[in-house]
Formats: structure tokens, sequence, C-alpha cells
């Protein structure tokens, strides 16, 4: 039986579960920024395995349909939790750069 | 564990299958073949799907597993014997050995293979509706 370890509670940054959503290198005390550019790496990393799945197909080798495109389901899934992510870090600077002082 | 790792789960059912269904094939292709690759008549293949545990990540989680194929078995049914002396697989009796495939059978493994394979296919799709649905969450 293999127990996994239990995640420390209070270890900085905050986390959503045991693992990141995309599974992005949550690393404690990591800035904003950093965190960012891992989740950005992370989605890029889907689409080019979305990409080197459509051109596997393309070139007739012998990889399964559903592979390439559940390879794109998540490249999709990948890429809009990230645009909603970004989209929501747009709003909340453009709401405190419209304060009046 | 996120959508991804069930879309992974969701994958490895779909390859067994698509597997499965390559088995099908194989079997009905050569329902009547009297000489194999050793010599005897084609012997039916059996696919053997056994699940692949992983660490999804909690405790609640670790029973969960892939699906995999792990090895694509003979099949030990008996060979169909037929009198026909004038075949030139005969034996020294004047009888042919036929494959042990059943053409009934293959057809109803066909029919559960594909609908096993849809309704792998309708769980990703509720996986992408679920994510989506929780993305729209984040939006304002």
């Amino acid at each position: 039986m293999n127990i996994p370890a239990i995640s420390p509670l209070l270890s900085g940054a905050p986390s959503f579960g045991p693992r990141a959503p995309i599974g992005a290198a949550a690393t404690p005390g990591a800035d904003f920024g950093a965190q960012l550019a891992g989740a950005l790496r992370e989605v890029n990393a889907a689409q080019l395995n979305a990409d080197d799945g459509l051109r596997a197909m393309a070139a007739g080798e012998g990889t399964d349909i559903h592979q390439t495109m559940i390879g794109l389901a998540e490249a999709d899934i990948a890429l809009r939790t990230m645009v909603s992510v970004r989209d929501r870090a747009v709003e909340a600077y453009q709401t405190i750069m419209n304060m009046s002082i | 564990m996120g959508f991804i790792d069930t879309l992974s789960i969701t994958a490895s059912g779909l390859t067994a299958e698509r597997v499965r269904l390559q088995a099908v094939a194989s079997n009905l292709a050569n329902a009547r073949t009297t000489r194999g690759v050793d010599g005897g008549p084609y012997v039916r293949q059996l696919p053997l799907i056994e699940s692949v545990g992983r660490d999804f990540g909690t405790e609640l989680e670790r029973n969960l597993a892939w699906a995999q194929v792990t090895e694509v078995a003979n099949a030990t049914d008996p060979f169909e014997l037929v009198y026909d002396p004038s075949h030139p697989h005969a034996d020294d009796q004047g009888y042919v050995k036929y494959p042990n495939v059943n053409i009934l059978n293959e057809m109803v493994d066909m029919m559960t293979t594909a609908r096993t394979y849809e309704a792998n296919v309708n769980a990703v799709e509720t996986t992408k509706q679920m994510a989506h649905v929780a993305i729209s969450i984040g939006r304002g």
C-alpha cells in the first residue's frame, strides 16, 4: 500500500490542494510572477504536446486518434485556465490603477 | 487529481478498447485461417486488460488506476475439426483444423468494445465540460 506524504499546511504560499492546478511547480514563497511563468511553461508544454500529436497523426505515424484529441483537450483546458487567471490579474491591476487617491 | 489526470485515465481506457477491437478484427479476418505462423491453425487472440495503479496524489485516490493491455494471449478453446480429405491442410485422418474463433462471440465482443469506447469518449466530454464550468467560476 502506498501512502503519499501529507503536504505541510503552513508552508507560506497559499496552495489549492496537494497539487497545483496545471501541475505547475508551486514553490513555497515564490512570487506571483514566477508562479505565472511556471504555469505559462506548463501551458506551452501542453500546446507543444498537442502539436506533436497532430504532426504525428498528419505524418501517418501509428498514433491513436484519441491520444491526439485528448492532448488537444488538455492543451485547451490549460490555455483557458491560464487566460482566465490572466484576465483576473489584469482586472485587479486595472481596478487598482483606476483607484482615486 | 486534476482534470488532466482524469483525461489520462480515460485515455488509457480508450487505448485498451482500441487494442480489443484490433484483436476482434484479427480474429474475424482469420476466422477460417487453417495455417498460422507456427504451422497450426490461427489461434483466437484474447487481450488481457489489467489495472495499473498510479499515485494520483491523495489518500482517497490511491485505488484509482489506469487500464492497460498487458498481454494478448492465445485462447485455449479447442479447434474445430472438419472432415475434408481433399483439403491440402488435412491431417493423416483427413481432418482439417479450423480456428477456435466463434464469429458470434466476436460480434458481441465488437459491440461491447464499441459501446465501452463510446462511454469513455463521453467521460472525456464530461471532463471537458466540468473543466470549462470550473474555469467560468473565475470569470468576473
